[in-house]
């Protein structure tokens, strides 16, 4: 039963709408910079979508007093697009929502704390009300009026790839016809702070795969495919869900292991269930983090599966950051977006691959290349790792 | 859709951590939270392994994920202004911290997800069991409920008004371990390591047969009806650990309304 990608919204550091992602690819325009909305000490850059809460509450059409966290309002402005986009009719359908969020409504949870941590019967109490997982995906379901079946993963960096795992083993299954997938994740001081007591934050702007990259740069945003079981209603559609697999690196709550056995697993069980025999992607829209550890275990897991003759291959976090739960759907969202322009994206800055690797990462744009089998990859803490194949043919 | 429950098992105070969780490295930077968690997993699997049964991957659904070690990385950023932190409270805080342990911990590099959905992460977690193991994806499935209520959020709850409006909020940490029907064997991995690990002496297990359908059931067999009491913060694995009581007492069926979902409980014959 063919998953077919009819939707597609998206917001982040580059800015809101699939369009203006589509040129800030196409030009090589990134979006990191330091942040002018989360007030921090750290001086880094980040991938910050350009609005403040009030911006994104008026592009909702929503009341400026109303209480919502980061991660929802930008969910909601990205799903509102991918529904749009697919021209489906919300109430005579019953559609679906599974969301991807690492730390949900962290960004207000922060700013509560700092009050109640000096005087427990202080700080705004409707701010911690949308602190947990389900609260975004909710808010989603219910600013669209979407009435299907919901359920929200938290899997950490993986989890918005997870969710449009899910959404298609469900219709695949045939237990949904439409169903809204990805993920959002807003900035918060929580994992800002988390990853540079990791020591794991580039002071500088991230050079995934590179020789020299010295770690990643924070991103937010969220974004959503509407995916239907083919053969529902006429729809041109953007392409398919062709492949997924989940595995578990089983190695360190956090590292990845050195020969990346978990993105290997993850890789070649979605490339199985795609069922294309010998093909290979013609692009993989890589994790690649800039972190040194990632990118070598990511590097050395392709070269397992194809040796000296790894498919072409991207990072753009490169362009948003890492926006952790969001990431899997933003970067799915860019591999359908890399068919339908049939283009290969580029990874900014890389300059020259570690000495222990054969492979290199696409640096320029490439063009007029016809793409029909793309991958791409998330991993996450908790060894969490998940491989989707999206196709242009079922 | 359908399984069997081979395991369940709860929290309790004589699970000895040192034994479940050898290595100490790990044992000393997880919370209590997690240790639990960890152990309590753990324990099931190796009970489902006395049965011959191998756990090849781990769902987990949790409402509010690692409340005491968020609470903690919070706590100490603010009052650091966020200068010389210890990464070990954040690492550990991910909602999928106790998932990833428990394959860390026992090597298992299948399926492994988390959800999190407030007071329905555990139905939507076992709607995703019944589904792999439909795929043949899976043999045995390691299904957690695990969610801490700390003193911050009854607190929290308290100011909300939520105490009064809905069912208390209570800690949970319950596994169970679920597998396929005979009939419907996997066609992957541990399949042949499974059929050659039969012809050992196992325990033999007393299973449950688990359903979940929109059609009704006879009544006659399923006496016993539990319903689901929402709405919580947390997830909950209440009305399952019910039922699987109700049938331990000698009910010949019990059946549970969650929501818009029925799920059917008997003995396995």
């Amino acid at each position: 039963m063919a998953v077919k990608v009819t939707g597609l919204g998206v917001i982040s550091a580059l800015g809101l709408g699939v369009s203006v992602h589509e040129e800030a690819l196409k030009t090589g325009r990134h979006g990191l910079k330091p942040s002018a909305f989360l007030k921090t000490i750290h001086k880094v850059p980040v991938g910050e979508v350009p609005y403040d809460l009030f911006d994104l509450k008026e592009i909702l059409k929503i009341p400026r007093n109303r209480t919502l966290s980061r991660t929802a309002l930008l969910g909601m402005i990205a799903a509102s697009e991918a529904i749009n986009d697919s021209q489906i009719d919300v109430k005579r359908y019953k559609i679906g929502v599974i969301s991807g969020t690492s730390v949900g409504g962290m960004d207000l949870t922060s700013l509560f704390y700092k009050d109640f941590i000096d005087d427990q019967a202080t700080g705004s109490i409707s701010m911690v009300a949308g602190h947990d997982c389900f609260d975004s995906t909710q808010r989603i379901a219910q600013y669209l009026g979407l009435t299907g079946y919901s359920t929200t993963i938290s899997t950490a960096c993986s989890s918005a790839a997870n969710a449009i795992m899910t959404g298609s083993r469900m219709i695949e299954a045939e237990m949904l016809d439409y169903v809204l997938v990805g993920g959002s994740d807003a900035l918060s001081l929580f994992t800002l702070n988390g990853f540079k007591s990791l020591m794991i934050l580039d002071d500088e702007l991230c050079r995934p795969f590179d020789r020299n990259r010295k770690g990643l740069n924070l991103g937010e945003g969220a974004a959503f495919l509407v995916l239907e079981r083919e053969g529902l209603r006429d729809h041109r559609g953007y392409g398919y869900v062709k492949g997924w697999a989940n595995a578990n690196d089983a190695y360190h709550q956090t590292a990845s292991s050195e020969k990346g056995d978990g993105a290997y697993l993850a890789m070649t069980q979605a490339l199985k269930k795609a069922d294309i025999g010998n093909q290979r992607p013609d692009y993989i829209n890589a994790h690649g983090t800039g972190t040194s550890n990632n990118d070598s275990s990511e590097v050395k897991a392709m070269e397992r599966i194809w040796g000296d003759n790894v498919p072409a291959f991207s990072s753009t976090k490169s362009f948003t950051g890492h926006a952790l739960g969001a990431a899997g759907a933003i970067e799915g969202l860019f591999s359908v977006l890399s068919m339908r322009n049939k283009m290969i994206w580029p990874t900014l800055r890389f300059d020259s691959s570690d000495v222990d690797v054969l492979s290199r990462p696409e640096a320029e744009l490439i063009t007029n290349c016809d793409l029909k089998i793309v991958m791409s990859n998330s991993f996450g803490f908790g060894g969490n790792c998940t491989s989707l194949i999206f196709s242009t043919d079922k | 859709m359908r399984c069997l429950i081979s395991v369940y098992q709860l929290w309790s105070d004589d699970l000895d951590f040192k034994s479940l969780i050898p290595d100490s490295n790990l044992r000393r930077r997880m919370s209590l939270f997690v240790k639990k968690g960890v152990a309590t997993g753990l324990q099931a699997i190796l009970r489902a392994e006395k049965m011959g049964i191998m756990v090849d991957s781990v769902i987990t659904a949790t409402g509010l994920g690692c409340l005491e070690d968020s609470e903690k990385f919070l706590r100490n950023y603010i009052t650091s202004g966020e200068q010389l932190l210890n990464p070990t409270p954040f690492i550990q805080s991910t909602h999928n911290t106790i998932g990833g342990q428990i394959a860390l911990a026992k090597g298992i590099h299948g399926y492994n997800l988390t959800f999190s959905h407030r007071s329905n992460s555990f139905i939507t977690a076992l709607i995703d069991v019944l589904l792999l193991l439909r795929e043949k994806e899976s043999y045995g499935v390691l299904l957690g409920a695990v969610d801490e209520v700390t003193p911050t959020l009854n607190l929290l709850l308290n100011r909300l008004g939520w105490t009064r409006k809905h069912v208390e909020s209570k800690s949970v940490c319950a596994f169970f371990v679920l597998s396929a029907l005979d009939s419907e064997e996997p066609t992957k991995l541990f399949a042949d390591e499974m059929r050659e690990n039969q012809k050992a002496d196992f325990d033999s297990p007393r299973q449950i047969l688990l359903e979940i359908c929109t059609t009704p059931y006879p009544i006659d067999t399923f006496p016993v009806t539990v319903q689901t009491a929402n709405y919580s913060f947390v997830a909950t694995a209440d009305s399952i650990v019910e039922a699987i009581g109700r049938l331990e007492q000698g009910t010949t069926g019990v059946k549970i309304i969650d929501g818009e979902f029925n799920i059917y409980l008997r003995w396995h014959s």
